[in-house]
Formats: structure tokens, sequence, C-alpha cells
């Protein structure tokens, strides 16, 4: 069989899938594996970005692999959706469920901070407009948006990671969620003001020595 | 634009500027493993609909019958019980007698 091109992210995908999932429909086992090839990059990336706390990329992306298998009759590329992004939508959804099951949120304090991150808080919650943190320290802006996005609800978590963190237009958040624009944009409204009162909670416990 | 939303944006823009971290490769025999948990779930939601129209059946077919006795039962009354005619018209002639 023909190796099947690894699918990095759903709107970029232009391998065509249609007859690997033609075939994995009728229980081809190797047309079921080279989707798995193919689309694991993606959904991997769809479960570490989106993923509750305790749970796994792998048990995640396994558990998206499974509806995908389970559902496979119900997808109709007639209906316009590539097979990447019904897979996507699949995978958010998933993650989505996994974020609401948890039952505690984490929390954050000041003292859990490692310095970059601290730095960037810090940037984040200036009165006026601090500079920001030097240049190369991006993983610990992401590490520490993160670990801000992981103290809203669920909802809220995912709108604005795929806002904020992955550019998607209304449009596309709304097709991936199955919401309507109106309420994208209400949830990123209200999941902004929510963050706005963590950042302020967290400014509050935050040590005297830093402020000089 | 809000301060805090400037700022917020300017740690989500330096945020996407990270190096993407490479996802790991497929695991062994991950497909096979999600294949079957599909084929299992699949089967396992089969069983339960067939548990729970069976029981539907048999209760469906429980209320039927009972419907269909009590019918039959309200339609031929007589059966166990003889006619009061005779009793009556024997009754009335004992009573206009003189």
């Amino acid at each position: 069989m023909r190796e099947v091109e690894p699918v990095e992210c759903a709107p970029a995908e232009e391998t065509n899938l249609a007859p690997w999932v033609e075939r994995a429909r009728h229980g081809d086992e190797a047309a079921a594996t080279a989707l798995v090839d193919a689309l694991y990059p993606m959904v991997w990336r769809i479960a570490r970005a989106r993923r509750p706390v305790r749970v796994s990329e792998e048990d995640l992306a396994q558990d998206v692999f499974r509806k995908v298998f389970e559902r496979l009759e119900q997808y109709s590329p007639r209906g316009g959706v590539p097979f990447a992004h019904w897979v996507a939508r699949i995978a958010t959804r998933t993650c989505l469920d996994a974020l609401r099951s948890e039952r505690r949120r984490p929390e954050l304090r000041w003292a859990d901070l490692p310095d970059g991150q601290a730095e960037w808080f810090q940037h984040l919650s200036a009165a006026t407009m601090e500079p920001a943190p030097s240049s190369g320290s991006g993983k610990a802006a992401l590490e520490m948006v993160q670990r801000l996005l992981s103290m809203l609800p669920a909802k809220d978590r995912v709108v604005l990671q795929l806002l904020d963190l992955e550019e998607k237009s209304v449009k596309e958040i709304s097709a991936l969620l199955g919401w309507s624009a109106s309420l994208v944009k209400v949830r990123a409204f209200r999941a902004r003001l929510r963050l706005r009162q963590i950042v302020k909670t967290l400014k509050l416990e935050r040590p005297d020595e830093l402020d000089g | 634009m809000n301060s805090m939303d400037e700022r917020w944006n300017h740690c989500a823009r330096a945020a996407r500027g990270a190096e993407k971290e490479a996802p790991p490769p497929v695991p062994h025999g991950f497909a096979q493993r999600a294949l079957r948990s599909a084929h299992a779930a699949a089967e396992n939601a089969a069983l339960d609909l067939w548990a729970a129209l069976s029981r539907r059946a048999l209760a469906c077919a429980a209320a039927a019958f009972m419907l269909a006795a009590s019918l039959l039962w309200w339609q031929e009354p007589g059966d166990g019980i003889a006619p009061p005619a005779l009793a009556d018209e024997a009754i009335e002639q004992a009573l206009w007698q003189p």
C-alpha cells in the first residue's frame, strides 16, 4: 500500500484520504492503519494543546480514533468537509469533554511559577505597559499562557486557545465546536473577563519584593 | 484597546512564536487497539440496544396480553354464570300468584 502523507493540521490539509476511508469502512485494517498514521500528528497536537492535566495525549488520541472508527459510516465526503477536518472536529470535542469531566482545575500560585514564566506574568499583570521579557523566551510565555488557560472552565479555555494561540477565525471555531459565531464571540468575551479576574487575584498574591 | 488585552495579545504572540513540539511516532499497535475498542464499543452498543428492546418488547407483550384477556372477558361475561332470565320469571310468577 502507498504511504499516506502525514496531516499536520486540518486547515492546511490537502491529502486526499477518501480512498482509505472507503476501504477502512469495508473493514480493511491496513487502510485504517494508514489513516491513523496520516492523522496521528494532527490529533496528537490537538490533544497536546487541550488535554486535562491528568490525561496523556496518547490516551486522548486513542479515544479520538475509537470514535472515528465507530462513526466512520456517518462521514460523507459529499458534505464538503474533508476527512481531516471531520477528525479534527471529533478530536476537539473529545478534548472538550475530557476537560469538562475534570473534577478539579489546577490551581496556580506565584510560588509555582518558574522565573521565565513569572517574568511573563509580571508583564501581563503590570499596571503600565512594561517592556516584554527578553526575546527567545517564547517557551516560557507559552507555558505561562497554558497555565492561565488551564484555570478557566473548559469551554472558555478551548475558545481562547483556538482564538489566541492557534489564530483560528470565529468561523473555523464555530465549525470545529458546532457553536454559532455569536456564541463563540460571547464565550471569548466572557473568557477574557474571567482571565482578567484570575490575573487580578494572582497579582494580589504576589510577594512584595517583586514589585520593586 | 484595553491595556490588559494588549498585554495578553503580546503574551499570546510570544507563545505562538515558541518552537512547536514534534509529535512522537505512532505507538506500536495503536491503530489495532483503536479498531478493537471501536468494534467492542459498537458490539456493546448493539447488545445494550437489544437488551433494552427485549425488555420493552416483553413489557409490551405482557400489557397486550392483559388487554386482550380483559376485552375477551368483558365481551363474554355469561359463560360461567347462569342467565338470570328464568329466575326472574319464576320470582315474578310467585309474587303475582294470589
